[in-house]
């Protein structure tokens, strides 16, 4: 445990402290605006990682409609080991990772955490976390001769508490980071062709942005407005590396899966031709050309069964 | 596992996580308070925020001497109680997120019992330097007021009187005296020489407050200030007409009051009558004043001994300890090589020799010292990290007594 904790402040908490002390001096002896620049930094260093999980969700989801295929084939069997084996592999082939998706939010966890403490070591309120504000330093941070940092921005304490804040700060910054977070999981978020995960995805559309702009309340003010601005990043990421033709779509509300075009199949490397054919048959009827943007999944997903059954009997 | 059920999952184990990352416990803990001696005494400030004593010599707690009670809480010390022959002072703190209140309170040393009819003095703020007394003033340095956010610190002077055991139409209704406020926190300590107060505060300032309580009408409390350009935590050390007192910066002051008072407005060194230091690291203890020399160390674990008259360092290289040197050094009166008493904020009272920095030894606390060690006949005090009060005997070295703060028992 001793060594997992040498490894968290040296690989996370001193750089992300000397960063965020570093930039304070550079930026007036400004907090807020250091936050702000260290988000855009940390945005920026994510962003190959951001592009890959957008390609990732992209390639995930042109494959729905092969999977719903397999989930069909083994359906009647009850093979669930040989079901699970071949969806592995059509992921595989097509160079699709179901948990790459989530790699940038496993590490934005540490990010927060670890800025969160960082904010508190920066500006510390205790004796004991001033003393060993010392220690964080490395040597030749020129930081160090301006401590204490101030912590005001905009006339909030940055290490202050959200629900401390002066009106209208208190109330705004858990909707700002509410409402942000709602819409960056909103055009992130690939639509599915199953009912049960569009259900799941609307469920942590609502879910996650509630419960961050209720967690919001209890945050430093630093941290909230972290948050508030590496949403506004993402969504500024997601709107860059959208196709211009296809951006009105983004903000639509959509639960279920497009039509896999041969465009959007075309990431899944080493997808064979019979892939392909399996590919616009079956299912095409399902995912119509505008997205397939229903908000009755269930209904679609009834018929989408009919029309399966009738295929079948022919 | 269902994607669903892992999505679910994983959103909850993501919302749990932050939360938990994010509500760590960010109060404060203390347990800096050095012992302070009177009569057959040693009286301590707890981790906890609880006053005690233990008898001087056999090192043994008074049971029926405690405050407040276990049920009580106020919050954390870190300034050591100001002790006098009637009274103990104490402050208190504690946070609840960044919300804090602190509680100033005097105590009998007959029976520690509360000698203010209202109990504590309380303000919505930090204070973490130790009390000082004038008169019948009690003074102290706060961080900013939680309804008065213009102010970054205060000086507070508060009437000391007791009066719990008297009629209630003579007793002290505002116990408030007067306040100065200054532009950054003060969690040092005050001293007090010759009618004056004297602190460092975070706007990296030293301030001299006239503390009489007859001030001509419009004339300003503010005697004069000095500006660093490091933030000050470390109390000031007044010798005779000189002050000594190191900042965050790492340098190392030595003002003299006479020159200041002359003129208030300036704001450089006299190279004359006046020097500073760079030292390695940033200084919160107040030094050590010896006859030649001015004894200091560094949150970076060194530890200085400066010509008192020109602030050179007298040892050819400052002497490393392990750990950082929160607590001041303290110079023991031992029989033979004059000694340093240093303690260190990883392990253990480091003894070095006061002449060349040599390291003699330590006094062996087997934990973390914060809190400045305390000499009386023949024997050294010592509170650690791991709530202990340790006596050590300065000629063997060896510990003598040892008692736990927190449950009176017996050290292990």
């Amino acid at each position: 445990m001793e060594f997992l904790g040498i490894l968290w402040t040296e690989i996370i908490m001193r750089p992300m402290i000397n960063s965020i002390a570093l930039l304070h001096v550079l930026l007036f002896d400004n907090l807020g605006l250091a936050i702000i620049v260290f988000t855009v930094i940390i945005s920026l260093l994510m962003l190959p990682l951001t592009i890959r999980q957008t390609n990732q969700m992209k390639a995930m989801s042109a494959l729905q409609p092969k999977v719903k295929a397999l989930q069909e084939k083994y359906k009647a069997g009850g093979d669930r080991r040989k079901l699970s084996s071949e969806t592995m592999a059509m992921y595989k082939q097509a160079g699709v990772s179901p948990i790459g998706c989530l790699g940038p939010m496993f590490i934005q966890m540490p990010i927060w955490i670890g800025l969160y403490q960082a904010i508190f070591r920066v500006v510390p309120p205790t004796p004991e976390g001033l003393a060993s504000l010392a220690k964080a330093f490395y040597f030749w941070n020129p930081a160090q001769t301006s401590v204490p940092l101030g912590s005001d921005f905009l006339g909030m304490d940055l290490v202050g508490l959200v629900s401390g804040q002066p009106i209208p700060f208190n109330f705004l910054f858990p909707v700002l980071v509410g409402v942000s977070m709602w819409i960056q999981q909103k055009i992130t978020t690939m639509p599915s062709p199953d009912p049960k995960q569009a259900q799941t995805n609307m469920m942590m559309l609502w879910m996650l942005p509630i419960m961050f702009a209720f967690f919001a309340f209890q945050f430093p003010a630093g941290l909230a407005l972290y948050i508030l601005f590496s949403n506004v990043i993402r969504v500024g990421i997601q709107w860059f590396v959208t196709e211009p033709a296809q951006r009105s779509q983004l903000f639509k509300l959509r639960n279920s899966a497009p039509q896999p075009t041969a465009a959007a199949v075309e990431p899944a490397r080493g997808t064979s031709d019979s892939d392909k054919e399996k590919q616009t048959d079956g299912d095409s009827s399902v995912h119509s050309e505008d997205g397939g943007r229903s908000n009755r999944p269930r209904a679609r997903y009834a018929r989408t069964q009919a029309r399966r059954s009738r295929n079948r009997r022919r | 596992m269902s994607a669903r059920g892992a999505a679910i999952a994983f959103a909850l184990l993501v919302a749990l996580s932050t939360v938990l990352a994010c509500t760590g416990n960010l109060s404060p803990s203390g347990g800096w308070a050095s012992p302070v001696t009177s009569g057959d005494w040693v009286y301590q400030a707890t981790r906890q925020g609880s006053l005690i004593r233990v008898d001087a010599k056999t090192g043994l707690r008074d049971p029926a001497w405690q405050f407040p009670t276990e049920d009580q809480k106020f919050g954390v010390i870190y300034g050591t109680p100001l002790v006098t022959d009637n009274a103990v002072y104490a402050a208190a703190y504690t946070c609840r997120g960044d919300k804090c209140e602190a509680r100033v309170y005097a105590v009998s040393t007959r029976d520690a019992t509360p000698l203010w009819s209202e109990r504590h003095f309380a303000l919505e703020t930090q204070i973490v330097g130790p009390l000082a007394l004038s008169g019948e003033t009690l003074l102290f340095g706060t961080a900013d007021i939680e309804r008065d956010r213009g102010r970054q610190g205060y000086l507070y002077a508060i009437d000391a009187r007791p009066d719990a055991d008297k009629p209630l139409s003579e007793r002290i209704g505002n116990r408030l005296k007067w306040r100065v406020p200054v532009g950054g926190k003060i969690w040092g300590g005050v001293t007090v020489a010759n009618g004056v107060a004297y602190f460092g505060s975070m706007d990296r300032s030293i301030y001299a407050v006239n503390i009489s309580d007859q001030l001509a009408a419009g004339a300003s409390r503010v005697l004069w200030t000095f500006e660093a350009e490091g933030a000050f935590v470390a109390r000031p050390v007044v010798a005779g007409t000189k002050i000594y007192v190191g900042d965050f910066r790492g340098q190392f002051y030595k003002l003299d009051v006479e020159a200041r008072a002359a003129d208030r407005t300036r704001r450089t060194l006299d190279a004359r009558r006046e020097w500073s230091t760079e030292l390695e690291g940033w200084v919160w203890a107040e030094p050590a004043i010896g006859d030649t020399a001015v004894f200091a160390g560094t949150l970076g674990g060194k530890v200085y001994a400066l010509d008192i008259a020109t602030g050179r360092s007298s040892w050819a290289t400052p002497t490393q300890i392990e750990g950082q040197v929160i607590g001041s050094p303290t110079i023991l009166g031992a029989p033979g090589t004059p000694t340093l008493a240093v303690p260190s904020s990883k392990e253990d009272v480091w003894l070095l020799d006061l002449r060349s920095g040599t390291v003699l030894g330590e006094f062996n606390t087997r934990a973390a010292v914060d809190a400045t060690p305390v000499v009386r006949d023949g024997f050294v005090y010592i509170h650690s990290r791991n709530d202990q009060l340790q006596t050590f005997a300065i000629s063997s070295r060896a510990r003598v007594n040892c008692i736990q703060t927190i449950g009176a028992k017996a050290c292990s």
